[in-house]
């Protein structure tokens, strides 16, 4: 009977725990290539795929000696791997990466930005809003082009939130009335 | 990019083959705790000869409700040690259940001490440093410690659930070995002296438990 992926690595882990250098490298061959493909359909950015790989692969290798061969090995690397790309994505966001992305993937561009040949269509609002004052304008388009928290906006502008808020909205209300 | 990244990444695959030695796995759940519970039993046993048991203790142990307390307290200890053991694998070597024990037995002592509450009165103390504040972290102390060390020696993926089986582990100790030495009855005098101290502990490990869970 043919033996299942899983089968294949677990014996291959028991293996690597005696010392078998060239199991170890198969297993961790195509663990690199599964843990890949299993992540990278989740990230906002497939360049952060290969960074959680390199430290899921680090990870099994710290972790080998808690493999135990009654158990299937799927499910033992399926904990390093949610527990290590929960990791990175907890540091990335509070550094704010997820706002920035990779222009170098034809293929993620063309799945993920949209309104890719739209430019110039938002010609009519950009003029309107040049017509509006200076600090309004920051504001409004840090908030709603940007993506910035009200509290961000507050903090960078040195206004309180609620002002920030109320400048955005009442901004809104003249592009809207301006452009129909 | 992609091209480089594989290169890494199998520099990394080549490294981590080069440097594999034979490596012999974590004794199984059970096997692991045996040596830290019974360190923490003698330990305990130790500081309750020291600090001197209650004089009445013989009659308590003759009340129904006094062994139900050390009992249930003693199962939360138990169970959430062996807990704490199975989060030392990453996959919880499949006992994704296991939290459920420990904080049901607690869950179970909690409504126990209300109904006691309700029935005997609170009897709330005037906060002030008592006695018990220093042998309870003296009786937590080290279990704490060798629970921690113990947890080191696995690779958790879930440190706040480590946390939190490891504070309820130690402070379900505490409490029974308080329960010994203290002659004070009371609910409000055992959640003031008994407990708060385990609890702002548990919580500083909760808040530290990436850290210290960390490999």
């Amino acid at each position: 009977m043919s033996q299942t992926q899983g089968e294949i690595w677990k014996e291959w882990a028991v293996a690597a725990q005696k010392g078998d250098k060239k199991a170890y490298n198969n297993l961790l061959s195509e663990v690199a290539v599964y843990v890949r493909n299993v992540i990278v359909s989740g990230l906002a950015n497939p360049d952060w795929a290969d960074d959680i790989v390199q430290d899921v692969l680090i990870s099994v290798h710290k972790s080998l000696k808690t493999y135990h061969d009654d158990r299937p090995f799927k499910p033992w690397l399926m904990a390093i791997v949610g527990f290590r790309r929960t990791d990175f994505l907890r540091k990335h966001y509070s550094k704010r990466q997820d706002q920035r992305t990779s222009l170098e993937d034809p293929e993620f561009l063309t799945s993920h930005v949209t309104n890719m040949g739209g430019e110039g269509e938002l010609k009519d609002i950009e003029n309107a809003l040049s017509s509006i004052p200076e600090d309004q304008q920051r504001v409004f388009k840090m908030i709603k082009i940007e993506g910035y928290t009200a509290k961000e906006v507050a903090q960078e502008m040195g206004m309180s939130e609620s002002a920030v808020k109320v400048s955005a909205h009442r901004t809104q209300k003249k592009l809207q009335k301006m452009v129909g | 990019m992609g091209k480089e990244s594989n290169q890494s990444i199998e520099d990394l695959i080549g490294g981590l083959s080069n440097d594999l030695k034979p490596i012999k796995p974590l004794k199984n759940t059970a096997l692991r705790i045996i040596p830290c519970m019974g360190t923490c039993v003698l330990y305990m046993a130790l500081v309750v000869s020291w600090i001197g048991v209650r004089p009445d203790l013989m009659i308590k142990f003759s009340e129904v409700s006094f062994v139900f307390e050390i009992t249930i307290m003693s199962a939360v200890w138990l169970s959430a040690a062996l807990c704490a053991s199975c989060l030392c694998f990453p996959d919880m070597r499949g006992h994704h259940w296991a939290p459920a024990v420990p904080i049901t037995l607690f869950g179970v002592f909690l409504l126990w001490s209300t109904l006691r509450a309700f029935q005997e009165g609170v009897y709330m103390p005037e906060i002030h440093w008592d006695h018990c504040f220093v042998e309870g972290l003296l009786m937590g102390g080290v279990p704490g410690l060798a629970m921690t060390f113990s947890a080191w020696r696995g690779n958790t993926t879930q440190p706040l659930w480590m946390a939190a089986m490891t504070a309820l582990s130690v402070s379900a100790l505490g409490y029974v070995g308080l329960r010994v030495t203290c002659m004070v009855d009371t609910v409000g005098h055992s959640c003031i002296y008994h407990f708060i101290p385990y609890v702002v502990a548990g919580a500083c490990l909760g808040m530290a438990a990436r850290f210290v869970y960390r490999w």
